[in-house]
């Protein structure tokens, strides 16, 4: 071969080299840019409501579009509902902090959200993958295996007979069945179906779950100020019979 | 006379205490005051107000009523409250009665009265509250009345929870104490009820009283969570032959 032919050989070889490369930039860019393609929109918006963009705090408000990989946060009184591309809507409560980590049916095969404070209401579509979604806590995952459920993360604040723990994860659900695990053991989840609430303190199992609005788990509805919890009939008022002739005198006991 | 009735007043709340504490502690690893209440000493923040509005009304062969009231209550701390109730009666006595509302023959004039009260709610444990109150009554009574309501959750986190309360009231005009107890479970919860069962009573002694009266038989409650409102319906024999008992509550909660 002569020289000039290697020569011809080797720039061919360059070319397709930089073809190839060009072509790699080209199909890697969509996959760059589907990154921060918008996964949903913010559609309800009320008091303070911000998205994080990278380096950038933007302000929210409704018709802002949330991307993958964006993080969503309200203020003290602040309230936000996105609904993402598959109709399934996130609902944040005040002091909430969210980030939308992946979407399911796009390359991930979760829809991963992670809520690192306050209250955040999950209503899953189902028909458009509700059975991969999962809500990671600092210390706790739950999984989605029905429709609709609160996930609420609170630190700094210690609640009685956990042993000094200040860290918790409540899971409320209204639809469905939720796993609830702790980080710490992820593979031993428990059930929690509709009407019930459970709490994950610290790096412990899930608390036996109980009747919502009455473990003490903290709810949208409860952080919203809607309702509290339910303690009973109130007794000596609400469910108390009257006392056996309450004005009867000693003397006459049919009369006062 | 009063002194041994008041202190067997004691002695039942004292024995209630220690059953519902018994039952609730093994349930939990408290090792420390803090663990038990923590934050004890500090004003709960955000205050709540809460309203509950309640209604009933109590027939059988020997007299019957219907009361009505208001109770509001304001946190303090997160394990102290002061309260204020406002309840009125409409008393039917004698005998043959078919309903207090539609008295037949042989009754006696319809008597009105309305008692007022405030006092202390203390939280013990969660779900667990002790309410001491004393007051006086208005209209066709006029007599002092001080009164103490306990009622405990125990088994709160699991699907069937069991309340137990107790109401007994001391009347100084006629020196009779009415007690009520009452023994429910959470049969069934979900998103927008519960249905509760059990059975419940009262007994009367003191006073214009020769022999302690009382009653009992089972009861049944429905809770609708939306709009915090409760029904409960309880029937059997007793004292004052049959009897039919229904109250009703309604719980509003204001967020300072």
């Amino acid at each position: 071969m002569t020289r000039s032919s290697r020569n011809y050989l080797l720039s061919m070889f360059g070319a397709v080299v930089v073809w190839m490369s060009a072509l790699a930039l080209t199909f890697a860019a969509p996959g760059q840019a589907f990154a921060q393609a918008a996964a949903g929109s913010i559609t309800i918006a009320s008091g303070q409501v911000q998205v994080q963009r990278g380096a950038t705090t933007l302000p929210a408000g409704a018709g802002t579009p949330v991307n993958v990989g964006d993080r969503v946060l309200t203020g003290l009184n602040g309230h936000a509902v996105i609904v993402l591309n598959d109709q399934s809507r996130l609902e944040l409560g005040p002091a909430s902090a969210i980030n939308l980590d992946q979407l399911t049916g796009a390359g991930a095969p979760v829809t991963h959200v992670s809520l690192f404070s306050g209250v955040l209401r999950s209503v899953v579509n189902a028909a458009g993958g509700g059975a991969n979604y999962e809500v990671h806590t600092p210390n706790a995952v739950a999984a989605v295996r029905g429709t609709r459920f609160d996930t609420a993360y609170s630190e700094g604040a210690v609640r009685p007979f956990y042993d000094g723990c200040s860290r918790y994860t409540d899971v409320s659900v209204y639809e469905g069945t939720v796993n609830l695990a702790s980080t710490a053991n992820p593979g031993a989840g428990e059930d929690i179906g509709a009407g019930y609430e459970a709490t994950v303190p610290c790096q412990s199992a899930p608390v036996q779950a109980g009747p919502l609005a009455m473990t003490g788990a903290t709810s949208l509805s409860g952080a919203l100020g809607e309702t509290s919890g339910f303690g009973g009939t109130m007794p000596g008022a609400g469910g108390a019979p009257p006392p056996s002739c309450p004005v009867c005198s000693p003397v006459n006991p049919s009369r006062p | 006379m009063r002194k041994p009735r008041i202190l067997r007043l004691c002695l039942a709340v004292a024995s209630m205490l220690t059953v519902g504490s018994i039952a609730i502690v093994p349930t939990a690893r408290a090792q420390s005051f803090n663990d038990y209440y923590p934050a004890f000493a500090t004003i709960q923040k955000p205050g709540r107000l809460d309203v509950t509005l309640f209604g009933g009304g109590y027939v059988s062969d020997k007299y019957g009523d219907v009361q009505e009231g208001v109770q509001v209550e304001q946190t303090v701390t997160p394990y102290i409250g002061i309260f204020g109730r406002a309840t009125g009666y409409q008393l039917w006595l004698g005998e043959g009665f078919d309903s207090p509302l539609a008295p037949g023959s042989g009754h006696s004039a319809r008597l009105n009265f309305g008692r007022f009260q405030g006092g202390v709610d203390f939280t013990l444990m969660p779900g667990m509250h002790l309410w001491v109150s004393g007051g006086k009554d208005a209209g066709d009574s006029h007599a002092d009345v001080v009164e103490g309501d306990f009622s405990s959750w125990i088994l709160l986190h699991s699907h069937h929870p069991i309340n137990a309360s107790f109401s007994s009231m001391h009347n100084f005009q006629n020196g009779v104490t009415s007690t009520e107890f009452d023994l429910q479970a959470i049969l069934f919860s979900t998103e927008k009820y519960m249905i509760l069962a059990g059975g419940g009573g009262a007994m009367y002694n003191g006073g214009f009283l020769t022999d302690a009266e009382g009653q009992g038989g089972p009861d049944l409650g429905f809770y609708y969570r939306p709009w915090q409102m409760g029904i409960s319906a309880q029937a059997g024999y007793g004292s004052a032959h049959q009897y039919g008992q229904i109250s009703m509550y309604k719980q509003l909660n204001f967020f300072e």
